[in-house]
Parts: structure tokens; sequence; C-alpha cells
């Protein structure tokens, strides 16, 4: 009998150590949002004249899409922006992004260093998410320049870092 | 009899560490939730800098003005984060500290004449649709600082988000805050901070 329990204490800590690991694991994952393209709007507050008409792509353009932020996921824990963009003309064009802060009670904003690809067909810009992180109280967006016949896909957020997405499950959607 | 006893000590241990991991995530989520209002109150009412300066940061934790407008802090999972906002005065004023310390900071020779060189450039460039004149760029160490003057307010209110998103060869974060209550007929003067610390980094 003595034996019998004393085999029971090792599968006790045996079976704890890996359910442990398990559930720690599983814990791990990281949140992931996607905001689709509906959310954003062409700028007016731009040199731009908004172009956007049904069936058509939006550049050139300037096109503001906000972050979608709450307790999980918000300005503060962002890790990693993903703006998909999409050229459809017949050359490349330049697409550039811009992550941004405005100020919920001033005139005014403030934003990371800007990015940006020159590419036919589909493209991922990664913006940093510096200003988004140095003021997690205010209202976070992105800026996408669109060059001739783009459009903007859609965004992901992520608060796991640009080399770690794709390489983590994530809560919900997939990351890559 | 000894099965028995084998598999009830796996199983226990089994449930006895997922509820231990089921808690301690709780509590590190809970943490990491309710750390968000000690990092935004200090930033949105005192440091919303583009760069906290060192004596915000090592202040932060007792700030008053942070505590005392930050919501009760709780250990629920899902306790809110503290989405109190600067006032425009206090936005205005966490913006002259800030131009206050990049102007402090010390030249690096190797680096802010170029860095100077370019802003001038890239904003003389943005200058006819975002309707300023320049009235001076000067760079240190991380941060430039540009002071562009509009004909109004009303004018910079149109023009700032040009210099905002323009590209820059120094490719820098960027903020900039309109005075508000500033005199509505007379010519208006802001200064746009550029933090080029991380692409200094880089």
């Amino acid at each position: 009998m003595k034996k019998s329990i004393r085999c029971a204490v090792v599968v006790f800590t045996a079976s704890a150590v890996a359910a442990f690991a398990l559930a720690r694991t599983s814990q791990a994952l990281a949140y992931t949002r996607s905001i689709p393209s509906v959310t954003c709007y062409v700028s007016a507050s731009t040199e731009y004249t908004p172009m956007r008409e049904a069936g058509k792509p939006w550049g050139p353009a300037f096109v503001q899409c906000p972050l979608i932020a709450d307790d999980v996921l918000g300005p503060g824990n962002t890790a990693s922006i993903a703006v998909d963009v999409v050229s459809i003309g017949n050359i490349p064009v330049e697409n550039s992004a811009i992550a941004c802060i405005a100020y919920g009670t001033s005139s005014g904003a403030s934003c990371g260093p800007s990015t940006s690809i020159t590419k036919f067909g589909g493209a991922t810009l990664w913006p940093s998410p510096l200003a988004w992180n140095r003021q997690p109280g205010e209202y976070a967006y992105v800026l996408v320049t669109l060059g001739a016949a783009a459009e903007v896909g859609g965004i992901r957020v992520s608060d796991i870092p640009n080399s770690e997405v794709g390489n983590r499950s994530c809560r919900g959607i997939t990351c890559n | 009899m000894q099965l028995i006893v084998w598999l009830a000590g796996g199983a226990a241990g089994v449930v006895a560490s997922v509820a231990v991991s089921v808690a301690l995530g709780h509590s590190s989520r809970s943490r990491e939730l309710v750390r968000e209002p000690s990092v935004l109150a200090p930033v949105a009412v005192a440091a919303e800098g583009l760069r906290p300066l060192p004596s915000e940061v090592s202040a932060a934790p007792t700030a008053p003005a942070s505590s005392a407008s930050a919501p009760p802090q709780t250990s629920a999972p899902h306790a809110k984060p503290d989405v109190t906002r600067a006032s425009p005065i206090a936005r205005e004023e966490e913006h002259a500290r800030l131009v206050q310390a990049a102007r402090a900071e010390p030249i690096d020779p190797r680096w802010a004449p170029g860095a100077e060189r370019s802003f001038e450039a890239d904003l003389a460039r943005v200058r006819g649709k975002a309707g300023y004149d320049v009235v001076g760029v000067t760079c240190h160490t991380t941060t430039c600082l540009a002071t562009l003057e509009w004909p109004t307010l009303a004018a910079a209110q149109r023009g700032y988000a040009s210099v905002l998103y323009n590209r820059y060869e120094t490719n820098c974060a960027r903020r900039v805050v309109l005075e508000p209550g500033a005199d509505p007929s007379t010519r208006f003067q802001t200064t746009v901070i550029f933090d080029c610390e991380s692409s200094r980094v880089e």
C-alpha cells in the first residue's frame, strides 16, 4: 500500500507539471484584432480629394482607419500594426502608412515614424505603434497614403511584435 | 486498488495544477489590466509626450494629479483602463515642457546639422499646401524642433495635418499641439517636436 501511495505521489507530481505546462502554453496566446477597411474613411483634412466610388479603388488618397480599442487591446498594448494594401493598377505604386494618436480634448496629434512600400498587387505595411504606446488614453488611428488605383484591405493589430506575428497561434483568428 | 490510487493521484495533480495555472493567469492578467491606469494616468495627465522625460518617469508613481484623477484600482479581472485625457491646457503645458527638455539637450555635431538641413528641405516642400512659414529648425541629440508660423489659428488647424503626415527623409516620430485660446486674429506660431530616438537607433 505504501508503495502504491508513493507511486501515486509521483504520478500526481508528473501530471501536475505536465498539466501546468500545457495550461500556461495555452494562456500565452496572443490577442490579435482584425479591423476591416469599411471602418476607414478618406481624410478631408489633406490635399487629396476624396475619390471613393462604389466598385472603384480609393487611391490616390489619404485614408484614415481607426483602432477599435477596448480593455483587451488598445493603443497602450499594441505591439504590431499590419496594414494590408492592394494596388490594382498596371504599374507598381507607392503606398505608405503612419500610426497616429489624435488628442481627445486638444487640437493636435502625434505620429510615429512612417513606413512605405512600392509594389504591384497586395502588400503589408508595418507602421510603428510608438505614438500609440506613449499616449494610450487617446484615440489611435492609422493614416494610409494610397497611390493611384490602390486601396486598403484592412488592418490587423496585435499585442505581439511583428517578428512574432505568424509564429504563434492567436486567440480568435489566425495571425499570419 | 493500486490502479485507482494512481489514477486518483494523477487526476488530482491535473486538477490542482490547472487550478493554480488559471489562478496565476487571472492574477497576471489582472495585474496587466490594472497596470494600465498607473501607466496611463501619469501619461495622460502629466507626461503624455513623445518621450517621457526622466524626471517625469521617476515622478510618475507618486504624481498626485494622476492618482487623484484615476479611477480606483481594483484587482477585478476586467478592470477598465484609465481613459482620462489631459485637458487642452495640460496638454499645452506638457508640450511646452517637452519643447523645453528638447532645447536643453546637448547638440550632436555629427548628426544635428544634417538633420536640420533635411527637415528644412522637407518642411519647405510642404509649406505651400500647409500654408506656414518656417521660422526655424534646430536639432540636438535625438530631437529636432521646428517652429512654424501660420497667418491665423484657423489656418494652423487646417494645415497641421500635412506637417504630421509628411514623409521626412529623417524619419522620426512627430507631434503638434495647437495652443488653446490663442487670439484668432493674430499670426499663430507652434513648435513641432520630432523625436528621432528610435530612428537614430536603427
